[in-house]
């Protein structure tokens, strides 16, 4: 699904990412973890093809991130930490314009159902959401398409409790259709309750972690502490 | 290569969606300008051999009429006449429209986040501009063929269509102007401001070569717009030119978009200071350092306007006939300093309003709230926009009083002592107050409808002040805004009732305003 190899990507003289690797086969639930300011996002842009990788190559279905965007964005669904909506159009307009953009028709039926599921009020303007709202429309968008591959980049930030349950029975829901998924995120217990395996990174450098590797360490949290303990 | 626009179509229609009101709004208003100016012109010269049109033409051969209007092609007729004083305001307004349009979709949804959930899509990397500028292509063609058929009964369909085209095709250039401009700089109010500053310098440019070098203008696109010379030599080249530009422009920003990453310009962005200075200090500190830079701009613009019109009043042989064209009942050099010291007043005015909104827009937009979550009271918030709107209010008045007295000082052979000008100016001050009372009062009373409320009650009374007396209306209905209680001095003798019981009004409003805003619930955004 996803491969990345010694990507590197600059700014100017600013390195962002020095030397990330990942992997990703179908059917596997990841997570990516790592201190703010780490590179997450920037490789997350890399793998959308929004940010052109300055050495290395990354692929999603075998094609280039950079070359193939439109292609492989039909198969994938996205959704970011930080949702920006328009002010002037309601949700439920906004849902149905990201779904329709990729032209495979709306499941009105499995829309209508996250709708209910995540408690979502779709008739009311953008700019009265808080966080938590806006972060549902691009949850409830993305849910609601037949993807092959969900980026999510710490989607849960601002859902209350309940709604946040409701999210990882979704992403359990997908593991069990054999979707895959790459979850970034802050939530270590949410990383370690849905993910096969984790990807850790430092300084712009990934680094793979197994289910062991989590156990030896008896869980997550000590193990990213022990992690960063090192590296300082 | 045809990856890189996919879904094109799609993000087209999603602008139309996101644009229909404001660009029905936009177009609505050019249109209502384009013909309630052909109505006015058409009572005021009717033939080529009337008075006064003799006097506009005579106005017209003063330089700084030239520098500011443009030149009158051909034989003078009413036609030629409205084409040229109306040529440039257009096309600077409508360069304006789509500056707006193309970065509000370009540069500004991208520092926003919306541009980055778009681009997840099944979109290709330049699908978004070129949705933009194709819209802003069919808005700018829909504007010529508005404008053709609008004039076409008042001045014929060559050169009605001339003008309309003349205007659709330069606001198509300054798209594409726009366009590379929302690819330079990484923020959007750096794009807006380059893309501004592109457009006064076309235009000075274009004054420049109307005055003494023909050649000139034909380098700026303001000017090239002009050198069609509708409703007169009716040329037709500078179109295709023009839309040359255009493209070219629009080529340079795709090749920009490409070749940058997403989020970022083509220029990197300045590091700023590590540590807040002074200004960082206060609630107060904060207001001035945020508008600053809008208080400068307003302040050389409002220079320049009271500048230009002290040019013109160098003429003075010529001056009473001149006037006498645009303004009937005018029989005294002074009632045109009358004029002119009432309209910049209601201009200056802005600025304040503008801080004084601010308010609110930070109320809603969120940014205020954790001002208000600092040991500020909201006594303390008021009072500092307040004060500094009143402050702002006589700094206004007093540069545009400063740019008409020192240029009208060195052009006229009798020069109005700088007394007597200060004061003209200055029984303005206690109706600018009452705007600002009343704009502090609906901050308190009613904050979502304020700025709506303020901005068109603004557009009311300069409506009504400017066209009020050429179009006759009773005096009366100018009691409706303050400015028409304002003794015109030095026609006038100065009532001081007048000024004395607008100050009284100003003062119980803001006194309200202090009762209401105390007790209302802040609405910030969530």
């Amino acid at each position: 699904m996803i491969e990345i190899k010694n990507l590197k990507k600059n700014f100017g003289k600013m390195e962002a990412l020095t030397n990330v690797n990942m992997e990703i086969k179908k059917g596997e639930v990841v997570g990516f973890i790592g201190p703010n300011g780490a590179g997450k996002t920037t490789t997350i842009r890399v793998l959308l093809g929004i940010l052109k990788a300055t050495e290395g190559t990354a692929s999603i279905f075998g094609k280039d991130t950079w070359k193939d965007a439109v292609e492989i964005h039909k198969d994938i669904a996205y959704v970011p930490g930080d949702v920006a909506l328009w002010p002037n159009l309601t949700g439920g307009e906004v849902i149905d314009f990201f779904i329709n953009l990729r032209k495979k028709g709306i499941n009105k039926e499995r829309r209508d159902e996250l709708i209910k599921r995540f408690d979502f009020d779709p008739s009311k303007k953008c700019n009265t959401y808080s966080k938590g709202n806006r972060q549902k429309v691009a949850l409830i968008a993305a849910f609601s398409c037949d993807a092959d591959l969900y980026i999510l980049d710490e989607p849960t930030s601002g859902l209350d409790p309940l709604m946040e349950k409701v999210f990882v029975e979704c992403v359990q829901e997908l593991k069990k259709q054999g979707r895959s998924v790459l979850l970034s995120s802050h939530i270590l217990s949410e990383v370690e309750k849905l993910c096969d395996r984790v990807y850790i990174i430092r300084k712009g450098e990934t680094k793979e972690i197994s289910q062991k590797d989590i156990k030896c360490a008896s869980s997550l949290e000590a193990l990213f502490g022990e992690h960063f303990k090192e590296a300082k | 290569m045809r990856s890189l626009f996919y879904g094109t179509f799609d993000l087209m229609k999603f602008v139309l969606r996101k644009e229909r009101i404001s660009t029905a709004i936009w177009l609505g208003v050019l249109l209502f300008l384009t013909i309630f100016v052909a109505i006015a012109y058409g009572g005021l010269y009717s033939d080529a051999q009337s008075a006064a049109m003799i006097g506009m033409v005579e106005m017209w051969a003063n330089p700084a009429v030239v520098a500011m209007l443009g030149p009158i092609f051909g034989e003078a007729s009413p036609a030629s006449l409205y084409a040229s004083s109306m040529i440039l305001t257009m096309v600077i307004t409508v360069a304006i429209m789509n500056i707006f349009f193309v970065i509000r979709h370009t540069r500004a949804e991208e520092e926003k986040g919306q541009g980055e959930v778009i681009r997840s899509l099944p979109v290709g990397r330049l699908a978004n501009l070129a949705a933009v500028l194709s819209f802003a292509g069919l808005m700018n063609l829909a504007l010529s063929i508005l404008i053709m058929f609008a004039l076409w009964g008042f001045y014929g369909v060559a050169g009605a269509a001339m003008f309309g085209f003349s205007i659709g095709v330069s606001g198509f250039v300054f798209a594409g102007v726009a366009a590379i401009f929302a690819n330079l700089s990484a923020s959007r109010t750096g794009a807006i401001g380059m893309s501004i500053g592109a457009v006064l310098f076309f235009y000075m440019v274009r004054a420049m070569g109307d005055v003494s070098a023909e050649w000139l203008s034909f380098t700026s696109p303001i000017g090239l717009a002009a050198q069609t010379q509708p409703m007169a030599g009716n040329i037709a080249w500078p179109l295709f030119v023009l839309l040359g530009i255009g493209i070219i422009c629009i080529a340079v920003a795709f090749y920009l978009n490409s070749i940058r990453d997403f989020g970022r310009g083509i220029f990197a962005e300045k590091t700023g200071r590590r540590e807040g200075g002074f200004l960082m200090k206060s609630p107060e500190g904060l207001l001035f350092k945020l508008t600053r830079r809008s208080t400068l701009f307003w302040c050389a613009g409002l220079f320049m306007l009271g500048a230009s019109y002290g040019v013109v009043m160098g003429e003075t042989e010529s001056f009473l006939e001149m006037i006498q064209t645009v303004m009937p009942n005018v029989t005294d050099v002074r009632i045109f300093i009358v004029m002119i010291t009432m309209l910049a007043s209601i201009m200056a005015v802005v600025p304040s309003l503008a801080i004084l909104l601010k308010l609110v827009g930070d109320e809603k937009n969120g940014r205020y709230e954790q001002v208000f979550a600092g040991s500020v009271s909201r006594h303390r918030m008021l009072a500092a926009h307040i004060g500094y709107a009143l402050i702002q209010s006589f700094v206004m008045l007093f540069v545009v009083m400063f740019g008409l007295w020192v240029t009208s000082y060195s052009v006229m052979d009798e020069p109005i002592a700088f007394g007597e000008m200060f004061s003209a100016f200055m029984v303005y001050l206690p109706a600018s107050f009452v705007f600002i009372g009343l704009t502090a009062l609906l901050i308190g009373l009613i904050p979502k409808r304020a700025a709506v409320i303020m901005y068109s009650y603004f557009g009311l009374t300069f409506t009504l002040m400017y066209f009020g007396p050429m179009a006759d209306l009773p005096k009366e209905m100018t009691y409706i805004t303050p400015f028409g209680f304002v003794p015109q001095i030095p026609i006038d003798t100065v009532n001081p009732w007048a000024i004395v019981s607008l100050l009284l009004v100003s003062a119980a409003l803001i006194a309200g305003s202090f009762f209401l805003y105390r007790r209302r619930s802040l609405r910030f955004a969530a």
